[in-house]
């Protein structure tokens, strides 16, 4: 890490919202790629779930795990199964 | 009342929406759905495409009702626990229309039978609580070229996707997910829970769904997943591109991914009539502690087995000392956790997943099956 800092809003689904205790939050990071932005919440939260299960998405599409980030919304999803 | 005045009584308020209509009504007198599942989703998915007419529904679920089911499960009623759940749901559901087919099928959709299943269909809908079935369920429609809507929940969250297979273009849920996620991976119902009135919200946007698909009115989401959470009620629609190198890009008619996963699947579970007496050596019980009721070690110490408890929701964080002599049969509710987690033994330990869970246990135990 090491880019500027910006702000940015995240917004969680499923277990990661429990594990947040939120569904989003508004906040400031120099991670400058979705990858980087996870761990650095992944660290912060104690997210249990790995990475490769979670999709991310910017602008309502998702995206690669390098991608950089270039919204002002990033969206952290894991998949559902319950019927 | 004449039959016939009754019968187009029933249809009056439909026959009347624009896009429906009698031409409607005839395209879903001929129609075959497929239902898979009769939970949370599968019970509103179910009385909604009868109501509106569907002339032939299949369904598949072969587990009995429970208690804990029927907060959401609107098709039962107290009375029914301990039922086959595709019984009761079909003596409900016939009283609700007597003009159409219905075909319930005590099993649980497989390799083995899902694509006579998806062929008979014309439409196929997905309300299964694993993602072994659902994904089967998606690249047999896939394969069959026949819409499919399936859906999922996660306490106040449904995601829901669907996908018109009759079509050419590419895009799948495989573009998303080019490997499926192991079962119990994000938890299941009866560990993480699961709000009533929201299976019914997701079970009826796949009834409409399927209703529009049949229709002609509208395509498909395609590479969309409609995703809600009841607590902040505004919905989104996440979209992705489709994967040029994935199979979809293909089209339909290729079967051989089934072929090879009938010939490749291993000795990794089995019902409890199949299991051998050295696979009962140990128990070891999945379950949370408030699904075990006291009688049902009782079963395994009966025949000289060991139970030992060992939650799925910890099973990562702590198992059992393994030892390579013993042979290890992994049990929980229905038979998903347990199957999830013999893939994650060590490669010398010996395990076994039972079937269908204490539930099919109980049933054959009670003598019900």
């Amino acid at each position: 890490m090491g880019g500027l800092l910006v702000t940015l809003k995240v917004r969680y689904f499923g277990q990661l919202q429990n594990e947040a205790g939120c569904s989003g939050e508004t906040l400031e990071t120099q991670a400058t790629n979705v990858a980087e932005l996870w761990r650095e919440l992944a660290a912060r939260h104690g997210f249990t779930l790995e990475a490769k299960l979670i999709k991310a998405a910017q602008d309502d599409e998702f995206c690669d795990w390098e991608a950089p980030l270039a919204s002002a919304e990033v969206v952290f999803m894991p998949p559902v199964a319950g019927g | 009342m004449e039959e016939r005045t009754l019968q187009r009584l029933y249809y009056d308020r439909q026959l009347r929406v624009p896009g429906w209509g009698p031409h409607g009504q005839e395209i879903l007198a001929h129609s075959t759905v497929l239902v898979v599942g009769v939970g949370g989703l599968g019970c509103p998915v179910l009385a909604a495409l009868v109501r509106s007419g569907v002339g032939r529904l299949i369904f598949c679920d072969p587990d009995t009702v429970e208690a804990s089911n029927l907060p959401r499960q609107s098709l039962f009623s107290v009375a029914d626990v301990g039922l086959s759940k595709v019984q009761a749901a079909a003596l409900v559901l016939a009283g609700s229309n007597p003009w159409i087919d219905l075909e319930p099928v005590a099993e649980r959709v497989t390799a083995a039978n899902v694509r006579a299943l998806v062929e008979q269909a014309d439409l196929v809908v997905d309300g299964s609580d694993n993602f072994s079935t659902k994904f089967l369920l998606h690249d047999a429609c896939r394969s069959a070229g026949k819409p499919f809507v399936m859906a999922s929940l996660y306490q106040w969250e449904a995601q829901v996707n669907s996908f018109d297979f009759r079509r050419s273009e590419p895009g799948c849920w495989r573009c998303l997910y080019q490997v499926a996620p192991e079962d119990g991976c994000v938890g299941v119902c009866a560990q993480v829970g699961v709000v009533g009135a929201l299976a019914g919200l997701a079970g009826n946007f796949q009834a409409l769904t399927a209703l529009r698909l049949l229709l002609g009115l509208e395509t498909a989401t395609g590479c969309s997943t409609w995703v809600v959470n009841a607590l902040d009620p505004s919905p989104r629609r996440l979209k992705w591109k489709p994967d040029p190198a994935c199979a979809c890009a293909r089209g339909k008619g290729d079967w051989r991914w089934l072929e090879a996963l009938t010939a490749t699947s291993l000795r990794e579970q089995a019902p409890w009539n199949l299991v051998a007496p050295v696979d009962r050596q140990v128990v070891i019980d999945l379950r949370e502690p408030q699904e075990i009721l006291p009688h049902e070690w009782a079963w395994f110490e009966a025949i000289g087995s060991r139970v030992i408890h060992a939650r799925w929701s910890q099973w990562h964080a702590s198992q059992p000392n393994w030892d390579p002599s013993t042979t290890y049969l992994l049990v929980c509710a229905h038979g998903l956790r347990s199957l999830a987690a013999v893939r994650t033994l060590p490669p010398s330990i010996r395990g076994l997943s039972l079937t269908g869970g204490i539930a099919e246990l109980k049933d054959m135990i009670e003598g019900r099956t």
